[in-house]
């Protein structure tokens, strides 16, 4: 991994066009500034991370009858 | 054509029912070929049977059916991903995340899935900042939310200047 010290208000730039600026540091808190092109989703890890973890939990946890399922959902409702 | 899964056995799928997620779903990205499933009496539950992976299926279902108000912000960015130029044309589902008692069962609210029934392109949205997560249970939700105006508007809603949907 590339480790770059950046101050206040300094930038980095991946290619030619992602640029990664600091726009406000708050204690344990940094506000990033990106300019990324449309084509790129950009994504808090953690939100990225718990919806894959969520779709790898609900695939294996498939059920062995959806109908009977449904029924007790029914009765439920 | 013919694919035999693990779940139905083997199925016969028109190549218009099958709903193609280029980048597939987060964690799944070699499954980009899906097709829906109605088993009988199991509604509104569906499954999504991979048709790459034929021993993944997920459950989805209508996330109207969980929370009546359920609605979150497109761009036109969110749009292009699933070759739509308004929101006419989309559906969405939830991923439904089983579990033995039925108080426990879950549903991810905040990675919905969006699909183009013209186009059949589907693609998994993240909902930034939202209100939903990826574990809201099935029928504390409901039974929370069974007072919520129904229909006050579209599940999908056009932002950014340009409205999405017309």
């Amino acid at each position: 991994m590339l480790i770059l010290t950046r101050k206040l208000g300094e930038s980095i730039t991946i290619g030619d066009d992602i640029k990664i600026q600091v726009l406000e540091i708050k204690g344990k808190q940094v506000r990033l500034g990106i300019q990324a092109p449309k084509k790129y989703t950009i994504h808090r890890e953690e939100i990225y991370q718990r919806i894959q973890d969520e779709n790898k939990l609900a695939a294996e946890q498939s059920p062995l009858s959806l109908k009977s399922f449904s029924e007790i959902w029914k009765k439920r409702k | 054509m013919k694919f035999e899964t693990s779940r139905f056995g083997q199925i016969d799928v028109k190549a218009e029912d099958i709903l193609i997620f280029p980048e597939g779903p987060l964690g799944f990205p070699d499954c980009t070929r899906f097709t829906l499933i109605d088993e009988e009496k199991a509604q509104p539950f569906r499954m999504l049977q991979s048709l790459d992976n034929l021993s993944l299926a997920f459950v989805v279902v209508d996330p109207l059916v969980v929370r009546q108000n359920y609605h979150f912000n497109v761009t036109q960015a969110d749009l292009k991903l699933v070759k739509a130029d308004a929101t006419d044309d989309l559906v969405v589902y939830a991923i439904v995340t089983m579990a033995s008692e039925l108080a426990d069962v879950t549903v991810n609210l905040q990675g919905p899935l969006v699909i183009n029934k013209k186009h059949k392109i589907g693609h998994q949205f993240v909902l930034v900042d939202s209100e939903y997560s990826t574990r809201e249970l099935l029928v504390q939700q409901m039974e929370r939310h069974k007072g919520d105006a129904i229909g006050q508007g579209d599940t999908l809603t056009g932002t950014t200047g340009k409205k999405a949907a017309v």
